[in-house]
C-alpha cells in the first residue's frame, strides 16, 4: 500500500510538472498567432486542394522591418520565398507564399513542366516555413515551423467545387512522353511556333476537370457537360448568369464532353480552342486576350453556382465550375508571330529614315523582323511616292516591268521597285526568316548604282512610302503586303545658301545629321554657319519641329529661338546635351527645321531661310529591350475613384501619380503605400527556372522588386554587375515577390513603400532572374504612362511619380 | 568512426539500394508523421515514430516529452515541445493524448499548438518472443484550428503494426524489428498505404539504439532514416533523436549523414509502471 501510495503521488507530481510546462500563461503576440496559413479562399485550414495558393500571414515580429519568410520542403530545399515589411504592429497581413501546391515535377526529368498529379483519395503533404529577419540577418528572428496539410479530393456526401483548369497538351520536345496535359494560364497567339518551326502547342487550349458532380438536383447523373469559353470581364459569375447570351460575353462553347471516363468525375484534357483555326487571335490586345471557362455541368447555358444545404449562407453542392472567376482563367499572349517590324537605318546601324539629295552615297538600308513569308519566298520591296496612295480605294497597281519602274521617278505616280527578291534569313524556327541590313536607296548623282535616286531635283522634301509586296505580284493587297507610309523622307537641301549647319565650331563639316543626346563622343551640338558677302546683318533664329512651310507663316510653336546673332560666323545653335534634348528619335519627331529669321519680323516669308536637320537614333539612349507593364498600384481593387484606364489596369488600380502620405492606397498587408501588382495580362516572353529544379514538389518562383529614383538611375545606362541593389532602391531594401508558376506572371500584392513616400519619380524594375541586374528580355520595368506608352516611346515615362 | 561505419551500413541495409530524389512523398510524409506522432515510449511502444506492436501494458502509464529548437523570435528563443500521455488500460490496447506546443525559453507557451489522440490495440499476441505480434492502432489529429468537434474535421491515421521480438540469446540483449503499413483518411478518403520499417536493440534495460526507415517499397522515392539512443534509469528515460539525417551525396550518389536536412529532439520519460508492479505484486503474493 506504501508503494502504492507513493507511485501516485509522483505520478501526479510528474503530470503536474509537465503540465506547468505547457501551461504558462502565454506571452502576448500582437496579431495573435506568429504564423498563420490560408487557403485560397483565405480560411485557415490544413486542407488544401492542388493547385491550391497558401497565404501565410507573420505576427508578433519589429515593427516596420524586412523579414523573409521561406516555405522549405521536408529535405530544407527552398520552395519559395518573400521578403517583405511589417507594419506598425509587427505582422504581415496574408501574402501568398506558395502558388498552385500539388504541381508535381517529374522525376525522370525535372526540366519537363510540372504537372498536376490528383491524390488517388487524400494525401498528406509536409513543408516548413522559416521567418528571418533581414535586418539583422536573422540575429534576432530566425524561427521554422513545422507544418502539414493534407491535400483532398473532398467527396463527401455533398458535391465540392469542381476543379476546371486550362492546359496544353506536351508533344515532343516539351515532353519526353506524348499526350501528356500540363496545367497552363498562358497560352500563344495565332501563329506562334515551337523552336522546330511546328505550331507551338499553347496555340491549342484545352480543359480538363476534376471533382465534376456526377449527380444533380433529384438524382440525376451526369454524363456529358458543356464548356464555354467567355471573354473575362474582371467580375465573378453569378448564380443564373446566362453563359448564351452572345452580346455579353459567348466566344466558344464545346458541347456534349462526356465525363466520368476513369469512374472519378473527371473531363480528360478536351480541345476548347485551336488558335490556329477560326476564330483566330492576332497580335491580341488588353481588350481581347483573358478568358475564363466555364463547365455547365447541367448544361442548361446558365451559370449554376449550386447549393447551400446547410444553411450558412456558403454554397456547398455545387454544380458548375469556373476557371477564372474573378481573375481570368487563361491569357493569350501576344508573341512575335504575327508582328512585322521594319526599320529604317543607315550606314552605322543608326535609325535613320531620312537622305539628303543630291549626290549622298551613303546608303539607307532597310531591315524587316519576322517577314511573314518562307524563307525562299520571293517577296518585292517597293518605294513610291507618298502623294499617290488612295486611302479610299486601299489598292493600287504597282508597276514593276521595265527600267523605268523604280524610284527614280518624277514624282508623278509611277510606283518603283527597290528590291527584287531580296534574300531573307531564317536562323530560329520559332520566328519568321528576317531581312537584314539591306541597301535600300542612296541620292548619288555620279557614278549611280542600283540604288540611287535620280529623279529631277527637288525643292521640298520628298516622301516616300514603302510596300513590302508579301505575295511578290506587282499589286499592293491590302490584307497581304505591308505599307508603311512616309517611310523616307529625300531631305531638301538648298543649294549654295548662305547658311549651313555644321557639326564642329570651325564650319568646316557641314551635315544635316546629328546625334541624339547623350552620345558620348557625338555630334550632338548643332552649329549654324553664316556667310553673308554683304553687309553684316542680324538675324533670329527658331527651332522648330519640321513642317510645310507657306510664307506669312507665324515663326510661332518653336522648340527654342536664338536671338542676338549677326553676320558671318559660326555659332552653336542647339545643345543637344543641354536644356532641349532628344532621346530615342523616332520618324515622327526625329526632323527639325532651323529657321533663320533674317527680317527679324517673327514670320516666315521671302528673304528668311530654312534649313532641316535630322537627330539621329543612336544607341546612346537605348533603353532595355524588355517589358514594361504598369507594376505600381494603390491596392484598391476595383475602386472606380482611383485612377484607373483600362479595364484590367482599373481591376488592379495602377497608378502613376501616388500622394506622399499614401492615404489613399489600401492599407492591407504594411500599411498604406505603395503596392506591387503584377499584370497578369502582358505578354512575357521568359520563363525563369525555379530556384530548385528536383523532381517531387514544384519549387516555386520568386522574384526581386526594386524602386529607384527615374532622376539618378540612368535606365538607358543597363547591364552592370549590381546596378541594382539596397543602395539605389529608394526605400532602402528591395522586396522579394513570388510569382505563379503556371503562367510565370501573376503574383498577389506586396506593399513595396511604406507610406509616407518621397515626393519624385521613380521606376519600378523587376529582377526576375535575381541577378540585381537588368537583363534583356527577362526583367520587368514599370515605365509606363497611363496612356500605355513606355519608355521606349518617350523618355519622360516613369513608373510613378510622388506629389 | 567503428561504431559510425557500423551504423551507416546498417542504414544501407534498410536503404535497398534505392535511388533518391530530394523531398518525395516519402519525406514529406516522414515529416507529417513526426508532426503528428505521440511520443512513444522509445524501444518498448514504438521505435522513434514507427509504431510497436506492444502496447504499454495493462495498468501502465508513461509520460515522454520531446523538444526540439525552432530558433528564435525576436531574441527569445522557441521550442517545439510535445508531451504525450498514454495509459495501459488492458493488456493489450493503450490510450493516448499528445499536446504539441510551442514554447519560449522562459517556459512561456505561444499560440501555436495541436493535439493529438491515440489509440493501439494489440490484436495478435501468442508469446512475447520470436512470433510477431500484431496491432492495429490510430492517431487523430484535427483539420480545423485544432477542433475535434465534427468529424469531418477530423483526420485518422490508421496503422497496422507488426513487431518481431528477438532476444540475442539473453533477455539482456533483445532486438525487435517492426513493420508498419498505414494510411491516412478524412470523411470517406483514403490516402495510399505508407510503409516504414524500424529496428531497435535493448541492452541490459538501460540501453535502447534505435534505427527506423520510413518510406519503403516506393522504388521512385526516397526513404527517410532516422536515429536514436535512448538510456533509461529506473522509471526516468533520456534520448535524443536525429531525423531525417541521411542523404545522398550528390557527387557520388552515396548515402551519408547530411545536416542539411536533419532535426534533432531530444526526448525525456517517466513511466509509471503501475501495471508491472501490481503484477510483480501479485505474482509474490502468490507465491507466498
Amino acid at each position: 500500500m506504501k508503494i502504492k501510495f507513493n507511485l501516485t503521488v509522483l505520478f501526479f507530481a510528474v503530470t503536474a510538472m509537465a503540465l506547468s510546462l505547457v501551461a504558462c500563461d502565454k506571452r502576448p503576440i500582437p496579431g495573435d498567432l506568429i504564423l498563420s496559413t490560408y487557403n485560397s479562399d483565405m480560411e485557415e485550414t490544413r486542407e488544401f486542394a492542388p493547385m491550391d495558393t497558401l497565404y501565410v500571414k507573420i505576427a508578433g515580429m519589429k515593427a516596420n522591418s524586412f523579414y523573409r519568410i521561406s516555405a522549405l520542403d521536408a529535405d530544407n530545399n527552398l520552395i519559395n520565398k518573400i521578403e517583405a515589411r511589417t507594419n506598425e504592429d509587427g505582422v504581415i497581413d496574408p501574402t501568398p507564399l506558395w502558388y498552385d501546391m500539388g504541381l508535381k515535377v517529374d522525376a525522370d526529368d525535372p526540366t519537363l513542366p510540372p504537372s498536376l498529379v490528383w491524390p488517388s483519395g487524400i494525401e498528406p503533404g509536409a513543408f516548413k516555413i522559416n521567418v528571418k529577419s533581414l535586418y539583422d540577418n536573422g540575429e534576432s528572428t530566425d524561427f521554422t515551423q513545422d507544418m502539414w496539410i493534407v491535400y483532398t479530393r473532398a467527396e463527401g456526401d455533398t458535391n465540392p467545387k469542381p476543379v476546371v483548369y486550362s492546359c496544353y497538351l506536351g508533344t515532343p520536345p516539351v515532353t519526353k512522353a506524348p499526350g501528356v496535359f500540363y496545367p497552363e494560364n498562358a497560352f500563344k497567339e495565332t501563329g506562334t511556333k515551337d523552336i522546330n518551326g511546328n505550331e507551338d502547342p499553347k496555340t491549342r487550349v484545352y480543359v480538363k476537370a476534376d471533382r465534376v458532380p456526377t449527380k444533380i438536383g433529384n438524382n440525376v447523373t451526369v454524363t456529358k457537360v458543356d464548356f464555354y469559353v467567355l471573354k473575362f470581364t474582371g467580375d465573378t459569375f453569378k448564380n443564373g448568369d446566362d453563359l448564351t447570351d452572345s452580346s455579353r460575353y459567348v466566344l466558344h462553347k464545346t458541347a456534349n464532353v462526356a465525363i466520368d471516363e476513369d469512374g472519378n468525375g473527371t473531363v480528360t484534357g478536351t480541345l476548347l480552342w485551336d488558335l490556329n483555326d477560326a476564330p483566330t487571335r492576332i497580335n491580341p490586345n488588353q481588350d481581347n486576350m483573358a478568358y475564363s471557362i466555364v463547365m455547365d455541368v447541367d448544361r442548361d447555358g446558365v451559370y449554376d453556382l449550386g447549393m447551400d444545404t446547410d444553411s450558412d449562407g456558403l454554397a456547398d453542392h455545387f454544380i458548375d465550375g469556373v476557371d477564372g472567376n474573378g481573375s481570368p482563367g487563361f491569357i493569350i499572349q501576344n508573341t512575335p508571330a504575327n508582328d512585322v517590324f521594319v526599320k529604317i537605318t543607315d550606314i552605322n546601324g543608326d535609325e535613320v529614315n531620312v537622305i539628303t539629295e543630291n549626290n549622298n552615297a551613303n546608303h539607307l538600308f532597310i531591315n524587316i523582323d519576322n517577314v511573314p513569308v518562307g524563307v525562299s519566298d520571293p517577296i518585292g520591296v517597293f518605294l513610291i511616292n507618298s502623294d499617290v496612295y488612295s486611302p479610299a480605294t486601299n489598292q493600287f497597281q504597282i508597276s514593276n516591268t521595265g527600267d523605268t519602274a523604280d524610284v527614280r521617278d518624277d514624282g508623278n505616280g509611277t510606283m518603283g521597285l527597290a528590291l527584287t527578291n531580296p534574300t531573307l534569313t531564317e536562323n530560329d524556327p520559332r520566328y519568321l526568316p528576317y531581312l537584314a541590313s539591306t541597301k535600300l536607296l542612296n541620292t548619288k548623282t555620279t557614278g549611280l548604282d542600283d540604288w540611287s535616286y535620280t529623279g529631277s531635283a527637288i525643292n521640298v522634301h520628298k516622301k516616300l512610302d514603302l510596300i513590302i509586296d508579301l505575295g511578290n505580284d506587282g499589286y499592293y493587297d491590302k490584307d497581304e503586303d505591308i505599307f508603311i507610309e512616309d517611310a523616307i523622307t529625300i531631305l531638301d537641301v538648298p543649294v549654295a545658301p548662305v547658311y549651313k549647319t555644321c557639326t564642329d565650331s570651325a564650319g568646316t563639316s557641314y551635315s544635316e545629321f546629328f546625334d541624339e543626346s547623350n552620345t558620348e563622343g557625338g555630334s550632338s551640338i548643332v552649329y549654324l554657319k553664316a556667310v553673308q558677302d554683304g553687309p553684316q546683318l542680324p538675324y533670329n533664329v527658331y527651332v522648330i519641329k519640321d513642317k510645310n512651310w507657306t510664307a506669312g507663316d507665324y515663326l510661332t510653336g518653336e522648340l527654342f529661338s536664338v536671338t542676338g546673332l549677326s553676320g558671318s560666323g559660326t555659332n552653336p545653335i542647339w545643345d543637344l546635351n543641354g536644356t532641349y534634348q532628344v532621346i530615342n528619335p523616332t520618324m515622327a519627331n526625329n526632323t527639325y527645321d532651323i529657321v533663320i529669321d533674317n527680317n527679324m519680323d517673327g514670320l516666315y516669308d521671302a528673304g528668311d531661310s530654312i534649313l532641316t536637320i535630322v537627330i539621329l537614333n543612336t544607341q546612346a539612349n537605348a533603353y532595355p529591350r524588355l517589358t514594361y507593364v504598369n507594376i505600381a498600384s494603390g491596392g484598391s481593387f476595383g475602386n472606380i475613384w482611383e485612377q484607373h484606364w483600362t479595364v484590367y489596369s482599373e481591376f488592379c488600380d495602377y497608378r502613376d501619380v501616388f500622394i506622399k502620405s499614401g492615404l489613399d492606397t489600401n492599407p492591407y498587408g504594411a500599411g498604406y503605400g505603395v503596392k506591387a501588382v503584377f499584370n497578369p495580362y502582358f505578354s512575357w516572353f521568359c520563363n525563369p527556372n525555379p530556384a530548385t529544379p528536383v523532381a517531387g514538389l514544384y519549387y516555386g518562383l520568386y522574384v526581386d522588386v526594386y524602386i529607384v529614383n527615374a532622376s539618378t538611375f540612368d535606365l538607358a545606362n543597363y547591364g552592370h554587375v549590381n546596378e541594382l541593389n539596397d543602395t539605389v532602391d529608394v526605400t532602402g531594401r528591395h522586396s522579394t515577390l513570388v510569382v505563379q508558376p503556371s503562367c510565370y506572371n501573376g503574383a498577389g500584392m506586396m506593399n513595396i513603400w511604406k507610406a509616407p513616400m518621397t515626393p519624385g519619380s521613380y521606376y519600378v524594375i523587376v529582377d526576375v532572374n535575381r541577378n540585381g541586374r537588368i537583363d534583356e528580355g527577362v526583367d520587368i520595368i514599370d515605365a509606363v504612362k497611363k496612356d500605355g506608352t513606355t519608355i521606349l516611346d518617350d523618355p519622360t515615362a516613369v513608373g510613378f511619380t510622388v506629389e | 568512426m567503428k561504431l559510425r561505419k557500423m551504423v551507416l551500413t546498417a542504414i544501407m541495409v534498410f536503404w535497398a539500394c534505392q535511388t533518391v530524389s530530394a523531398a518525395s512523398k516519402q519525406s514529406e510524409f516522414a515529416l507529417f508523421k513526426r508532426s503528428i506522432n505521440p511520443d512513444y515510449n522509445w524501444g518498448e511502444n514504438g521505435v522513434i515514430t514507427v509504431p510497436k506492436a506492444m502496447p504499454a501494458g495493462k495498468g501502465n502509464i508513461y509520460l515522454a516529452g520531446s523538444a526540439q529548437d525552432s530558433g528564435t523570435v525576436e531574441g527569445d528563443r522557441i521550442f517545439l515541445t510535445s508531451v504525450t500521455g498514454v495509459v495501459g488500460t488492458s493488456d493489450d490496447v493503450e490510450f493516448g493524448y499528445t499536446r504539441r506546443q510551442f514554447i519560449w525559453d522562459n517556459l512561456d507557451r505561444t499560440d501555436l499548438s495541436m493535439d493529438t489522440y491515440s489509440f493501439k490495440a494489440r490484436i495478435f499476441h501468442m508469446t512475447d518472443s520470436i512470433i510477431p505480434q500484431i496491432a492495429l492502432g490510430m492517431n487523430a489529429v484535427s483539420l480545423n484550428d485544432n477542433e475535434f468537434d465534427r468529424q469531418e474535421d477530423i483526420l485518422f491515421n490508421p496503422y497496422l503494426a507488426v513487431t518481431m521480438r528477438v532476444p540475442l540469446f539473453t533477455e539482456k540483449a533483445v532486438l525487435s524489428a517492426t513493420a508498419v503499413a498505414e494510411s491516412i483518411y478524412n470523411e470517406g478518403e483514403t490516402s495510399d498505404l505508407y510503409f516504414s520499417a524500424g529496428a531497435d536493440l535493448k541492452l541490459f534495460d538501460m540501453l535502447y539504439l534505435m534505427a527506423e526507415v520510413q518510406g519503403m517499397g516506393k522504388e521512385d522515392e526516397d526513404q527517410v532514416v532516422n536515429l536514436g539512443a535512448k538510456v533509461k534509469m529506473g522509471w526516468v528515460s533520456l534520448g535524443v533523436a536525429v531525423y531525417n539525417c541521411i542523404q545522398e551525396d550528390v557527387s557520388t550518389g552515396d548515402p551519408g549523414f547530411s545536416d542539411d536536412s536533419s532535426d534533432v529532439r531530444a526526448y525525456a520519460l517517466v513511466e509509471i509502471p503501475l501495471g508491472k508492479m501490481f503484477s510483480k505484486s501479485e505474482n509474490k503474493t502468490d507465491t507466498n
